[in-house]
């Protein structure tokens, strides 16, 4: 008999029992609909244990490889450990391994990989330094490099990025929470599906590692980079960029300044990239600047991107205090 | 015999659907602004429910959760209009998908008797 972890709760399933059923049978309150597998309301998270593919049809590919599903049609065969979506999220010890500014306002931060974090380049994590917690992406793939690589601009009067910038120490310890986010790289049955990444300013920390891991694990599909920001010195990392272009026939990275005027445009190369390349095929990452990435997000989806193959990071900021 | 959901094919056609019936409705300015301040995955799985229960689907939805769902863009001027267009873009996205008329008409029926509810009234 499997027995089913939720917080405190610990229920021994009944036969023919779904997971959904034996919590709330415990007392618990799991979101839920149709309890047939379609509306997607009881997604869970598998912390723990294997699920069955049935529990996981017609979600995400990105999910289903972070262990959701849907708890109304999962009857495990073994024990599970399960949560909330995002509930449960590891918590690390670790320190800086060095610091360096890459562009104007722009600091690259590395970090010691901590026993037992594994994290694919994309995804975000919790930083906590000087009692305060903000998000920051993975840019580096740190079972690769031996380094969490994060990329930092400078906020006009922000609390942790200019600490971060001035006053950080090599050597510092830190609290990291994550990994988070479904902003990676996944290859399909094949690999030659269209690629396309677009993000301003420090939104190209998560992009620039999605690439690396999709060129790693042999991507054979074009991969565009497109990297928005709103003058000339603002690029980084360009130098590198470009290597990785040359080297990598199938790898084009377009940086759009804006201020340079139609080929700065980044909704306008978006729209460009449409009409070379199928849209329903084509893997859509955005991440940096909220309101943009939410807009190219709309514009991507109305080109005819499936809404299953574009992901997203707005890097929300915390409200202004009042 | 067959219920309306299984005709129409059941949870595969809703994931058909989706992605085709929430297009639509963003590319129509009629009706997208109602969709602005919505996160866009949430709004996906939202769809699919609302999908579902307008297949004839199983659903756990009550006229009060149709009430308290919609109440916040009654308050934003939603009214029989856009209720019209969204069966319109639902028949369309039927017809895409290549479902037969009576189906189709047996969506608008499930939707129109909803109506009062989403409209709170
Ligand atoms: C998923 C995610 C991933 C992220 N990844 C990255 C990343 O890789 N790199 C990165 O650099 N950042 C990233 N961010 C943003 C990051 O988490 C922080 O929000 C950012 O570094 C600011 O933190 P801070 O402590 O310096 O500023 P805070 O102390 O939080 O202060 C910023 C304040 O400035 C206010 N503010 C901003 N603009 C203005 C304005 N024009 N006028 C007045 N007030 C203003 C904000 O409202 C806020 O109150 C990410 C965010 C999310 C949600
Ligand atoms: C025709 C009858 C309608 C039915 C049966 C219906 C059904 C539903 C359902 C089942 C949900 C999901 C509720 C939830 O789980 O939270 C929902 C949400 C929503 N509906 Fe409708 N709906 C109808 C009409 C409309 C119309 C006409 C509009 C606007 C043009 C609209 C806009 C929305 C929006 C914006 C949400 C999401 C609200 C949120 O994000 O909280 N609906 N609807
Ligand atoms: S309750 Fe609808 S998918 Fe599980």
């Amino acid at each position: 008999m499997s027995v089913v972890t939720f917080g405190e709760s610990k229920v021994a399933l009944l036969p023919h029992e779904t997971v959904l059923s034996a919590l709330e049978r415990a007392g618990q309150r799991i979101p839920n609909s149709c309890r047939s597998g379609v509306c997607q309301s009881c997604l869970m998270q598998a912390v723990t244990g294997e699920v069955p593919a049935q529990s996981q049809r017609g979600l995400k590919p990105a999910w289903v490889q972070q262990g959701y599903f849907l708890a109304c049609q999962c009857q495990p065969a073994g024990d599970l450990w399960v949560a909330l979506p995002n509930k449960v999220i590891p918590v690390f010890s670790t320190r800086v391994l060095d610091k360096h500014l890459a562009a104007e306002g722009v600091l690259v931060l590395r970090l010691e990989v901590p026993e037992g974090f594994t994290c694919r380049a994309g995804q975000y994590l919790h930083l906590e330094m000087e009692q305060v917690v903000r998000s920051y992406s993975v840019a580096s793939l740190p079972a690769h490099d031996g380094y969490i690589e994060l990329h930092i601009r400078r906020v006009s009067g922000g609390k942790l990025s200019n600490w971060l910038h001035d006053h950080c120490a090599i050597g510092a310890v830190c609290t990291i929470r994550g990994p988070l986010g479904e902003c990676f790289y996944l290859p399909d049955a094949t690999a030659d599906f269209p690629l396309l990444l677009a993000g301003t300013s420090t939104g190209l920390a998560p992009l620039e590692g999605i690439v690396r891991d999709a060129l790693q694990q042999g991507h054979q599909g074009p991969i565009t980079l497109i990297h928005g920001v709103l003058e000339r010195n603002g690029l980084y990392h360009a130098d590198k960029l470009h290597q990785l272009a040359a080297t990598h026939p199938n790898f084009s990275y377009l940086p759009a300044v804006r201020e340079e005027g139609e080929s700065g445009d980044v909704a306008l190369l978006l729209k460009q990239h449409f009409a070379q390349h199928a849209a329903n095929a084509t893997r859509v990452f955005l991440c940096g600047a909220p309101e943009l990435v939410n807009s190219l997000k709309r514009q991507v989806f109305l080109q005819g991107a499936a809404s299953c193959h574009i992901h997203a990071d707005p890097f929300v900021m915390a409200p202004a205090a009042p | 015999m067959a219920t309306l959901f299984e005709s129409l094919g059941g949870a595969g056609a809703v994931d058909a659907a989706v992605d085709i019936f929430y297009r639509k409705m963003l590319a129509d300015e009629r009706v997208s602004h109602f969709f602005d301040d919505t996160n866009m995955e949430r709004q996906a799985a939202k769809q699919k429910a609302f999908l579902t229960m307008v297949f004839g689907g199983p659903n756990h939805y009550t006229g009060k959760d149709m009430r308290e769902g919609h109440r916040h863009l009654v308050k934003r001027g939603l009214n029989d209009t856009h209720v019209d267009i969204v069966i319109a873009h639902l028949g369309a996205t039927l017809k895409e998908l290549g479902a037969a008329e009576a189906d189709i008409a047996k969506v608008a029926t499930i939707a129109n008797s909803v109506r009062d509810d989403v409209l709170d009234r």
